[in-house]
């Protein structure tokens, strides 16, 4: 689980909304251009295990959070502002190259 | 609402801190949202966390306390300070926080829309985990510092407002002000979110800070007027102190208590009534402590219990100046019939002397209570809590059915008013005058009965005389008049029978 050089994320939700859907398929089109290929997404329903959420101290859903690699980072809302995601994720990844990449 | 439920008055919930539930009638609006709003440092977490603690500890009912601003851990802490064992509520069931406290290191990014759903599910779980009656959400100003859409959290928080209301659960949730007089609270949550508000306060005035509690609004419910001091006390938390929802309801007795000399006792008609309040008004050094002093001795002779308050003396000197007049304070104290105790005006604020006062009362449960001088803690606050902390004094110790006798100072040599006597004269039932009387190159002590409710008293100015046996009140003057003007003059015999002539039928 904890390979160097692997992803993970983890999206927290509350039940099944339509902006928790947009976020997991703004997720997939952000993990096809800006990230590597061994991305983990978990989804945490919080109506199902709210304990998880506590932890994250989630409060905005739908909320996408960096577990590894460090350091961990939040992004609140369905990750459609992709202009602002891109260069986010840029300046994450120290990719500079990436930048140029269209979503 | 539907007309049935406008009929069912609005119901309260107990909240436990000492003196709200006086000014409030009951308590927080049951089943609905209360604002409680301040500047910085007012007190709001504590209030917050208090309603819990005293949910918890009074009637067994848990609470959930959401907090935006300080993590869980620095709660705990904190209010440790207050004796409250949060931790063990914790595990006891008792105790659930939400923690929504930023993570420090986390950099959060908004992108997209959101809204605060997980944080309502959150909420959800946790009252329903343990059953929680009470919620404290601390507070609301910082949840729009968390996000940059203040339309979006405007929104949301009047979602959680109705999602509480749905639970049935009694909510405070606490806002900003940035100023103490002046708009509700920042981001003018009010508007929206609560039918209820309280302000608290805490004003700089004349160089004394006084904290005051008013609530502003309780839709379709009732409450007191007005703002109220109140203090903190690190084991106590919150105490209000419900000035005028004091209710004048004292029995009143006609048992009569010696005042300790005998000469005091027939010009008072027999005594002190014992539950009156006693008021010894002189200048500095002519007699007042002891007259307290002989107040006691009279209590202890007959086997009561006395508390002195000395708020001019230490202990050494108190027991050397009654030794002097042939009182043994030591004594008294060996046998747990005097409980003395001393301390320096400006050693706290006003409420907190009031608490002191009070807790030493229920401890020691005296049979007569004397306060060596009240005057003294006008130095203390502004005019206006000096004021309420002589009523709220007065008004405790009547509570308690037992005499009490307090002294103030005059502001001058040969009398006149004092601030304490304008504030305190209408509530005694009992006014004593000690005043020096210039005579013939030699200054003498007067002391008169200026007022005894519900008694004959004589009106004579006696002479009164101090040695190592105490107090001993002679002959009245009879030639003299100006004495409580302080400005005694001398009449010979022609004017003298010339003015009791006056008044002859």
């Amino acid at each position: 689980m904890n390979d160097v050089g692997l992803y993970q994320f983890r999206l927290y939700v509350v039940g099944d909304t339509p902006s928790g859907q947009r976020a997991r398929d703004n997720f997939k089109r952000i993990q096809e251009y800006l990230l590597p290929d061994e991305v983990q997404l978990e989804v945490v329903d919080i109506l199902k295990a709210p304990e998880r959420a506590e932890v994250d101290r989630i409060i905005a859903v739908p909320t996408l959070v960096r577990v590894a690699p460090p350091p961990a980072f939040k992004i609140i809302g369905d990750l459609s502002d992709s202009a602002h995601l891109r260069t986010f994720f840029a300046i994450a990844e120290e990719g500079k190259d990436k930048l140029s990449v269209q979503l | 609402m539907s007309n049935e439920n406008s009929k069912i008055p609005v119901e309260k919930l107990g909240t436990g801190i000492e003196g709200f539930d006086l000014i409030s009638q009951g308590g927080l609006p049951k089943g609905r949202t209360t604002l409680i709003t301040g500047t910085a440092g007012s007190a709001k977490t504590v209030f917050a966390a208090q309603f819990l603690a005293e949910g918890i500890r009074k009637s067994n009912e848990p609470g959930v306390f959401v907090t935006f601003e300080e993590h869980p851990s620095e709660i705990r802490k904190n209010l440790l300070s207050m004796n409250w064992h949060i931790q063990e509520w914790e595990e006891q069931n008792l105790w659930r926080f939400v923690d929504a406290s930023p993570q420090p290191g986390h950099e959060t990014i908004e992108s997209g829309e959101f809204d605060l759903g997980a944080l309502l599910a959150r909420i959800e779980y946790a009252v329903r985990s343990i059953g929680a009656q009470r919620i404290s959400i601390d507070s609301l100003g910082a949840v729009f510092t968390l996000f940059n859409n203040a339309t979006l959290v405007r929104a949301e928080l009047r979602r959680l407002s109705a999602a509480l209301k749905g639970m049935g659960i009694t909510a405070l949730m606490t806002a900003e002000r940035t100023q103490e007089f002046g708009e509700i609270a920042r981001f003018g949550v009010e508007e929206f979110v609560a039918d209820n508000v309280i302000i608290l306060r805490n004003v700089l005035e004349a160089e004394k800070r006084r904290r005051t509690i008013e609530i502003l609004k309780f839709r379709g419910t009732t409450h007191q007027k007005g703002e109220y001091p109140f203090t903190v006390l690190p084991d106590q938390g919150i105490i209000i102190i419900p000035l005028s929802a004091i209710e004048l309801k004292q029995r009143s007795s006609d048992m009569r208590v010696p005042s300790g000399s005998p000469e005091m006792d027939r010009m008072c008609g027999g005594g002190f009534f014992r539950d009156s309040l006693i008021l010894v008004s002189g200048a500095t050094g002519c007699g007042k402590t002891l007259m307290t002093a002989e107040f006691i001795h009279g209590g202890a002779k007959k086997g009561e219990k006395c508390l002195l308050f000395a708020y001019e003396e230490s202990r050494e000197q108190l027991l050397r100046n009654a030794n002097g007049w042939g009182i043994d304070f030591e004594a008294l104290e060996r046998n747990n019939q005097l409980r003395m105790v001393c301390a320096y005006p400006e050693s706290a604020g006003l409420e907190d002397h009031l608490i002191a006062i009070k807790r030493e009362i229920d401890s020691f449960k005296p049979d007569r209570v004397a306060v060596d001088s009240v005057s003294a803690m006008e130095r203390v606050g502004t005019n206006r809590g000096f004021r309420e902390f002589m009523i709220s004094l007065a008004s405790f110790v009547k509570h308690r059915e037992i005499p009490g006798m307090f002294t103030a100072t005059t502001a001058t040599l040969m009398g006149g008013p004092s601030v304490t006597e304008s504030h305190f004269s209408s509530i005694t039932d009992t006014i004593i005058l000690l005043r020096y009387v210039e005579m013939l190159g030699e200054m003498r002590r007067g002391v008169t009965v200026l007022k005894m409710r519900g008694s004959m008293h004589e009106k004579d100015i006696r002479e009164f005389t101090i040695d190592h046996q105490g107090m001993h009140i002679g002959k009245p003057f009879r030639n003299i008049v100006g004495i409580l003007t302080g400005k005694p003059e001398y009449l010979n015999m022609e004017s003298m029978d010339r003015i009791s002539g006056m008044f002859q039928d």
